[in-house]
């Protein structure tokens, strides 16, 4: 048959040869009529028409209410590529969590380009969410690991590569408690105490992107290149034990 | 539609657009509307599904306009919402019986009419293709399905799947070899 030298020319003719979907005057009416009712364009809730303003201001509440947290915010936090800073109000607790497309565990191996691992102490993750370079791993619940009120996940652990700037916003109320602690032969963060949002942004501001979700105690760390958040209604022994048997898959 | 005789630039619709002129959007939608056709296609191989996913993006779209940065390249920016939307409805229930990538029997236009054997050949050749697509590892393929069946730029690809330039250039170029292996290894 052909020459195999030239693959790429291969895969040129390939797509000359597809028979597209064509251009359709239906799509271009319907998106207009769809637009034209639309009453969400524009609109910024609340919570996020503030939450940028304040972001600077608070990161400063945040470390002189809590002075042993400094270092950790300063040193830890904005390296792995989050801010904290207020939000106005906390949504409803389980709201949904929106954590991307699902897929299975190889597939999301297969499309980050870090080394996916799944702690030991758990097993294989009920379920797989990719999200860009972002991968959140999800276990139910079970008799020693009581689901997160108000959701059906007990762990979300989240692994994705820093990116420059702020990539997310952290929201914390005033009896939240920051703790440095030892995971994995480095410094993280536990974040325990009153429910709190969650919101991420994409680097190019994708509305894919942007998630609220309940998130529970909170431990945070970075290792080997990777971020690693593990969001658990279990105590910081658990989360440790879970964070310290982290391992890359057989 | 024009600003003192001349065609409105890009920035200009989309500034408009997030002002609620959705006359503004209704032409970004025009200019796109091929390209996140086909990129909503190569996902969820459905002609019908296919429009479906891509009028749900444009509408998704202008709902996120304000968070879009008026300068940066816009077409990136929705590829990406049309691709995430088709993933979303491949993974729905919709349509799983009726999905297949549809190939022309016949070459480009503009080309003379082969002979019988030559198109024989010519689709032969363009099932192994299909096949080590198919086979290759999903990071490879679409890198490659965008660079070369969309024709998307390398930087356009990086931010449509949302990885770095890099990794776009060094998983095409070993999707690429990957490719011609399977290719050789098959078909000789």
């Amino acid at each position: 048959m052909g020459d195999w030298r030239h693959p790429e020319e291969l895969l040129t003719q390939l797509g000359d040869s597809i028979v597209w979907p064509g251009p359709s005057e239906r799509l271009v009416s319907q998106v207009r009529a769809r637009t034209e009712s639309d009453d969400t364009h524009g609109f910024l809730p609340l919570r996020n028409r503030f939450a940028p303003a304040l972001a600077a201001a608070v990161i400063a509440l945040v470390i002189l209410a809590v002075p042993s947290a400094r270092q950790a915010v300063a040193d830890l936090l904005i390296e792995a590529g989050v801010v904290i800073g207020f939000v106005e109000d906390t949504p409803t607790p389980g709201a949904g969590l929106d954590l991307g497309i699902q897929v299975d565990l190889e597939e999301a191996a297969n499309q980050v380009e870090f080394e996916l691992r799944i702690p030991a102490a758990l097993g294989e993750p009920d379920a797989v969410y990719i999200e860009g370079a972002r991968v959140s791993a999800v276990w139910g619940a079970a008799d020693s690991l009581p689901a997160v009120p108000d959701t059906d996940v007990a762990i979300l652990l989240t692994q994705s590569v820093p990116v420059n700037g702020p990539y997310g916003r952290k929201g914390l109320e005033a009896d939240t408690e920051l703790t440095r602690v030892a995971v994995e032969g480095t410094t993280g963060l536990w974040i325990e105490g009153a429910p709190h949002t969650f919101t991420l942004f994409d680097p190019d501001g994708g509305p894919d992107d942007v998630t609220t979700r309940l998130a529970a105690n909170v431990l945070l760390w970075e290792t080997g290149g990777v971020s690693h958040r593990l969001e658990t209604d279990a105590d910081l022994e658990t989360a440790l034990s879970i964070a310290n048997s982290l391992a890359p898959r057989d | 539609m024009s600003v003192e005789g001349r065609p409105l630039d890009e920035a200009d619709l989309i500034t408009r657009s997030i002002d609620g002129d959705t006359r503004a959007f209704e032409q970004l939608v025009r200019e796109y509307q091929a390209i996140a056709l086909r990129v909503a296609y190569l996902v969820v191989l459905n002609h019908a599904e296919a429009e479906d996913v891509t009028q749900d993006a444009f509408v998704k779209a202008y709902r996120a306009l304000h968070r879009f940065r008026v300068g940066s390249p816009f077409r990136p920016w929705l590829l990406k919402i049309v691709r995430n939307e088709a993933l979303n409805s491949y993974r729905g229930s919709r349509r799983r019986g009726d999905r297949e990538l549809k190939v022309s029997a016949c070459p480009a236009s503009g080309d003379a009419a082969p002979s019988p054997e030559a198109a024989a050949i010519d689709r032969a050749e363009r099932e192994a293709v299909v096949a080590a697509l198919e086979s290759l590892p999903s990071r490879y393929r679409d890198v490659l399905v965008h660079r070369y069946l969309l024709d998307l730029s390398e930087r356009d690809t990086s931010a449509v799947l949302g990885i770095p330039v890099g990794t776009v250039k060094s998983r095409g170029s070993r999707g690429l070899e990957k490719l011609r292996l399977i290719l050789e290894e098959s078909h000789g």
